[in-house]
């Protein structure tokens, strides 16, 4: 499992024409509401005009959106919030579908969206190892030889066989890191996870993060710190209001994200600080 | 996570269909059509030719019931359930799709997809329709007419509520089944953490499990004994009713919990992709966990009561495997649709509170009303908790009632299965 991963010549991720829709209406969903489009559906109209023909009820997060990533690539997107990477990430995991467009992914990946997802309060932190792997595609028998590194690299110490709802949100947000960087999947998904633990932790994860980096494994993650990008990513995708705005070197993609950034008014005026 | 995973639109279904969603498409189309067949079956049961049974006339219920049975499961419900008919539906709509699947416009949209379907169910029920009316001029017009209008209602209910049914059908049934088999740990160990979450924390968490359908039992029992007698048949009213009332549980307890099995790790299904019917079976694996112990106490009250396991007991494994197959035909069905529609949940535990009325649990089957018995004869679940009982107290069960639950409890996981799959890209974003 810890051999090198040889680039490939054919993408392990490819976009094409992605977009995806959101309809406010369609979110709370009512029986009264479900009978009207069964009805609408019966008579002969498409669903999709009686929610299109209403343009403030719809939301585009994402449009148009293509996108190839090669084996071995750690690419960063970049943008301000709502412009559309969670979508993005959730689109390429699996988690929802786009409204158009195709998304393809090879090989086995694991999402840093929210640490510790699927943790059982009740059961220990090393039950719980178990299960957030096993949730993430990869059984005990793959992970039981990393056991004692999880364990060590959570720095829980004796407190992995207490409950995890004893844990604070540190800790648990530790132990999910731990797992997620430690089931080795060819395509690693984060997303603005980087902010655990104390100073010391978060350098020890942008080592870990390097390392898988330079065994040769597909990285994609957002950040909003222009060092991450730049420590970790040759390549940036920004995406401004849905669209996709530029793909590119990260120094060049940054520089030209900054130079908007500037130019907007005092909302940018959050990220502006990040020094880099 | 997966080896590979690809998402299209129905925007992009200009390329043909895959030999295997047509297969899909068949299946689902042929299960809709034989619960109807099947439903058509039950009323014909009840009221041949048309007309109600009059039972008015014969004072002694048991003379009543000899009449009935003879005449509900007689010769006529035979021809009813005869293999023949379900050849001629299989036959009849693989026709109807092939042809229609030759003359199909190449381009075609949401809307016309879910049309089609229905169409080639229409046709069809039309056409088998016929051909029974040919075929077997003994068969009652009526029969006919409840099975196109059975049919009718079923293909409306599966076909138009689920918008996405054929749509965003990239992956066959049985690629589904091997996503499932391949994260059978992950099942494994959830069902076993869960559990062992639920029952460790105190000694009285498993004690609970038994307390509690015993206890049901022992107030219902006493509440219905006034009525009934403390003894239905010759069996004490404590046997009568928890032969009943414990697989009734599996049943209750997966159907209710069923409309949370997904509502509840909304969080989780907002995070990370897994294949979501794991939370289904999940929630069917601990129903069947609970079953384990509630089981034995319920071998425990009827040993003391005189009524040892029998060799009978060589049918409970079929009898749980019909129940589970139709609890999980339905937990998909509310599972799915409780996302979507969140008045799902209230509605199916009314629902749940009035089968369990209508199912001969606290009463015998003979005790009701024979005019009521078409309502009945419609509930899977009245044959298959009778043979339970009839099991637990050592008395053959009347294995051809049994056709009918087997057959509906196939269509509905299957149905079920498929509907719960074509919808479940669309519960990350109704959170």
């Amino acid at each position: 499992m810890t051999d090198m991963i040889n680039p490939a010549e054919s993408p392990v991720i490819v976009a094409e024409n992605v977009s995806k829709r959101y309809i406010q209406n369609e979110q709370r969903p009512s029986l009264r509401h479900e009978a009207g489009q069964m009805l609408r559906r019966l008579i002969g109209r498409s669903t999709e005009t009686s929610a299109a023909s209403n343009i403030d009820q719809q939301f585009w997060a994402l449009q148009g959106v293509n996108l190839s990533i090669y084996a071995g690539e750690s690419v960063a997107v970049i943008g301000r919030n709502g412009a559309g990477k969670s979508t993005l990430f959730r689109i390429l995991s699996g988690i929802t579908t786009p409204t158009t467009g195709h998304v393809a992914v090879c090989g086995r990946f694991a999402t840093l969206i929210a640490l510790g997802a699927g943790f059982n309060p009740e059961r220990t932190g090393r039950e719980n190892i178990y299960l957030n792997a096993a949730i993430q595609g990869f059984s005990p028998r793959q992970i039981a030889p990393f056991l004692d590194e999880i364990i060590a690299f959570s720095e829980l110490g004796r407190f992995i066989d207490l409950p995890v709802k004893r844990y604070s949100s540190g800790m648990t947000a530790r132990l999910g890191f731990s797992v997620a960087v430690h089931i080795l999947p060819d395509i690693m998904f984060i997303d603005e996870v980087l902010s655990v633990g104390d100073a010391a932790f978060q350098e020890k994860c942008m080592k870990r993060i390097a390392a898988m980096k330079a065994q040769g494994r597909t990285l994609v993650f957002v950040s909003h710190s222009a060092d991450t990008v730049r420590n970790l990513c040759e390549r940036a995708i920004w995406l401004h209001k849905g669209r996709l705005m530029l793909d590119g070197p990260v120094d060049m993609v940054l520089e030209h994200y900054r130079a908007l950034l500037s130019e907007s008014s005092t909302e940018s005026a959050q990220i502006e600080k990040v020094p880099g | 996570m997966v080896a590979s995973i690809a998402t299209s639109t129905s925007r992009s279904s200009a390329v043909s269909i895959l030999p295997g969603a047509q297969l899909s498409a068949y299946l689902t189309n042929l299960m809709i059509l034989i619960g109807a067949m099947l439903i058509a079956v039950q009323f014909r049961v009840q009221l041949p030719y048309g007309k109600a049974f009059d039972g008015g006339t014969l004072s002694n219920i048991s003379i009543q019931l000899q009449f009935l049975r003879q005449k509900a499961y007689g010769l006529e419900f035979y021809r009813a359930q005869r293999l023949e008919f379900y050849v001629v539906l299989a036959v009849v709509l693989l026709i109807v799709q092939a042809v229609m699947q030759m003359v199909r416009p190449r381009v075609s949209t949401r809307m016309a997809r879910g049309g089609r379907q229905f169409a080639a169910l229409l046709l069809a029920v039309s056409i088998s329709a016929a051909v029974f009316f040919v075929g077997w001029p003994d068969l009652s017009k009526l029969q006919i007419g409840y099975f196109a209008a059975a049919a009718f209602v079923l293909s409306f209910g599966v076909v138009f509520w689920s918008a996405h049914l054929n749509a965003v059908r990239e992956r066959s049934v049985i690629a589904n089944l091997r996503r499932l088999w391949e994260n059978r740990v992950l099942l494994r160990i959830w069902i076993q953490y869960n559990v062992r979450s639920r029952y460790s924390q105190t000694m009285l968490g498993i004690l609970w499990i038994i307390l509690l359908p015993l206890s049901t039992s022992f107030v219902l029992a006493l509440a219905f004994s006034g009525i009934l007698g403390s003894v239905i048949g010759n069996v004490p009213f404590v046997v009568f009713m928890l032969s009943a009332i414990v697989p009734w549980g599996l049943f209750n307890y997966g159907v209710i919990t069923g409309t949370r099995s997904v509502l509840s790790m909304m969080g989780l299904i907002n995070q990370v992709y897994f294949p979501r019917e794991i939370l289904v079976v999940l929630t069917l694996g601990e129903g069947l966990v609970d079953l384990g112990f509630t089981f034995v106490a319920m071998l425990m009250v009827n040993a003391l009561n005189g009524y040892w396991p029998n060799g009978l007991f060589v049918l409970l494994p079929a009898l749980l495997l019909i129940e589970v197959c139709m609890t999980a035909g339905i937990m998909f069905f509310v599972s799915a649709l409780s996302v979507l529609i969140r008045d799902i949940p209230p509605l199916v535990s009314v629902a749940i509170q009035l089968l369990f009325f209508l199912t001969p649990i606290v009463y015998p089957l003979e005790s009701v009303p024979l005019k009521y018995r078409v309502l009945f004869s419609l509930n899977p679940m009245a044959p298959l908790i009778t043979a339970y009982r009839d099991v637990f107290t050592g008395r053959a069960p009347d294995l051809s009632t049994l056709f009918y639950p087997t057959v509906l409890a196939i269509a509905l996981l299957y149905t079920g299965y498929v509907f719960f799959k074509a919808n479940e890209h669309r519960f990350a974003d109704y959170i």
